[in-house]
């Protein structure tokens, strides 16, 4: 099979392959390696290339498979995680200089579930400065979107949305802690997954804020992500936190069509004066594909969610800037000015604003509870427009209305979800007359990720985006 | 916080030197919009009644009683 036929394989198909015997492990490894050599140049998803331990594993797995162990539906897939997991003898910089030397002596919980699952490590994946975005010079080069070199892929696990969408990895691990995992999926036009806060271990992942941390599967297809989360979900005693829920297949079901789906939209996240008008038009006709597979689709009003940006940046930014205090007093030369100038302004946030947010984050929590009663699941779009000019993320800012435009607004509909604790999906959702990405969002209620995975899975069966090659993925 | 005699980069230099952290000159209108947009945003919220509302971490079900 040809390099690209094999890069271009969704996770599944490419452990199918492996199962039946018509792709080895070793092949599998070695044409993603081909295509990150001849490309990644110009993409820079990639801080480091794991090349030899990747074959040495894919060997591995390939003769574990071949003694007819079972490892599992992901066996032999290769993946790639954002740098902010910790890999045993592996750098991990988590984007930032201050981590430039940093060498973990252990995995992080989900690598080595991912190991277990018998998937192969193909290197870390670039991302924004300690998980925060807006990173002016990123130390391991600008992360660019396959879709147009000269947009941001979105942040803060941009690696990740890149290697994806260029096909550089089968699978890949971001992080999503107010939409980091969802924003690059949306702007790539892959899928990804925030899932319930505590579903995953967060052992051994650098934090952002404690409170909305969460690992996000982030894969080319809806059913990828499925077989993904199942690898990694469960309780971890290194994360007493995590939830003892037993872990289901989230791909039971997922197949069944949504004919009775409660579906509903977001009024005030759709309403919004200031969404770019083509992704109005796709989420239109997204409750369109909705209806006509048979969902009951209607408008839900949550009042507060249009604050949602502003709480959550009044609440992780003073938790980061917190957990990040040692590194501010001693070593702010060695972060990035947007980097050191959010943490400056979230060190400065009055206890009586931070408690502010902190009620009306528990007031957001139950109007979202409330609209889950009439809904399965929350519509929207992941982004309120498509991937903006690297240059327009990255500049000063230059009033508190930038600010606002810029920040807080586009916040607002990924940051609910993580303030609120529930699952939500970014799966592709169209695309502008431009050739970009619009990311559909779909939100449910605690732990209901197989309703998640079943509409988004309907909804992308039913609709092309997911098929579509980005120019940048072409040699 | 709305001292009418201080401007914005005056305030959070301000705040800086209360909290012990040092704001390099060329940063201070930086960290003035970022901070000052932040709390013009969360002004808002002062049109909601919060006051039956308790700051409680959210977790998706009830917590391990050992934790």
């Amino acid at each position: 099979m040809p390099n690209d036929d094999i890069a271009f394989l969704s996770a599944a198909a490419t452990a199918e392959a492996i199962r039946n015997g018509s792709l080895t492990p070793v092949d599998a490894v070695r044409a993603y390696l081909d295509r990150i050599d001849s490309l990644d140049s110009r993409l820079s998803a990639y801080i480091t290339v794991t090349r030899e331990e990747a074959l040495d594993a894919a060997e591995q797995v390939g003769r574990r498979l071949s003694a007819g162990e079972s490892l599992g539906p992901l066996a032999g897939v290769p993946a790639a995680v954002k740098d902010q997991f910790w890999t045993k003898g592996i750098l991990t910089t988590n984007g930032s200089r201050v981590y430039q030397d940093f060498v973990p002596s252990e995995d992080a919980t989900v690598i080595k579930r991912l190991k277990e699952a018998g998937m192969v490590l193909l290197g870390k994946l670039n991302m924004s400065e300690l998980a925060m975005g807006g990173t002016r010079n990123p130390p391991w080069g600008i992360a660019a979107n396959p879709w147009d070199l000269e947009r941001t892929p979105g942040e803060s696990s941009s690696g990740s949305g890149v290697a994806l969408s260029a096909h550089l990895c089968a699978a890949s691990i971001g992080e999503d802690t107010g939409g980091s995992g969802r924003g690059p999926a949306a702007y790539c036009g892959v899928v990804g997954l925030r899932p319930t806060f505590t579903r995953v271990s967060r052992y051994g992942m650098s934090h952002m804020c404690w409170f909305m941390d969460a690992a996000a599967p982030m894969s080319k297809t809806v059913e990828d992500c499925a077989l993904v989360l199942g690898a990694i979900a469960g309780y971890d005693p290194n994360d007493p936190y995590t939830s003892r829920l037993p872990v289901p297949d989230y791909t039971r079901g997922m197949k069944d069509g949504i004919q009775g789906l409660r579906v509903g939209l977001i009024r005030e996240l759709h309403n919004s004066s200031d969404m770019h008008p083509e992704v109005r038009s796709a989420i239109d006709a997204s409750l369109a594909v909705f209806k006509d597979l048979g969902a009951e689709v209607k408008d839900v009003s949550i009042p507060l969610v249009e604050l949602a940006g502003a709480i959550f940046v009044g609440i992780a930014d003073t938790e980061g800037a917190g957990a990040r205090d040692e590194i501010l007093r001693t070593r702010p030369q060695d972060l990035d000015q947007a980097s050191r100038t959010r943490l400056l302004s979230g060190a400065l946030v009055p206890a009586k604003l931070y408690n502010r947010a902190a009620k009306a984050r528990v007031l957001l929590r139950r109007q979202f509870m409330e609209a889950l009663q009439d809904v399965d699941v929350l519509v929207s779009p992941t982004s309120p427009y498509p991937a903006p000019k690297h240059t327009a993320l990255t500049a000063r800012f230059e009033n508190a209305d930038d600010v606002r435009a810029r920040f807080f607004f586009r916040r607002a509909y990924t940051g609910c979800y993580a303030l609120t604790a529930l699952p939500a999906i970014s799966a592709p959702g169209g695309f502008t007359s431009e050739g970009l990405p619009i990311g559909l969002q779909l939100g449910a209620g605690p732990f209901a990720e197989t309703t998640l995975f079943r509409a988004a899975y309907a909804y992308e069966q039913a609709t092309p985006w997911h098929t579509r090659v980005a120019p940048a993925a072409v040699n | 916080m709305n001292s009418p005699e201080l401007s914005p980069e005056q305030r959070v230099e301000e705040l800086a030197r209360l909290c012990g952290i040092n704001i390099v000159p060329e940063e201070v209108t930086e960290v003035a919009n970022r901070f000052s947009s932040l709390v013009q945003e969360l002004d808002k919220l002062l049109e909601l009644d919060l006051s039956d509302v308790q700051p409680v971490v959210i977790f998706p079900e009830p917590l391990d009683p050992s934790l």
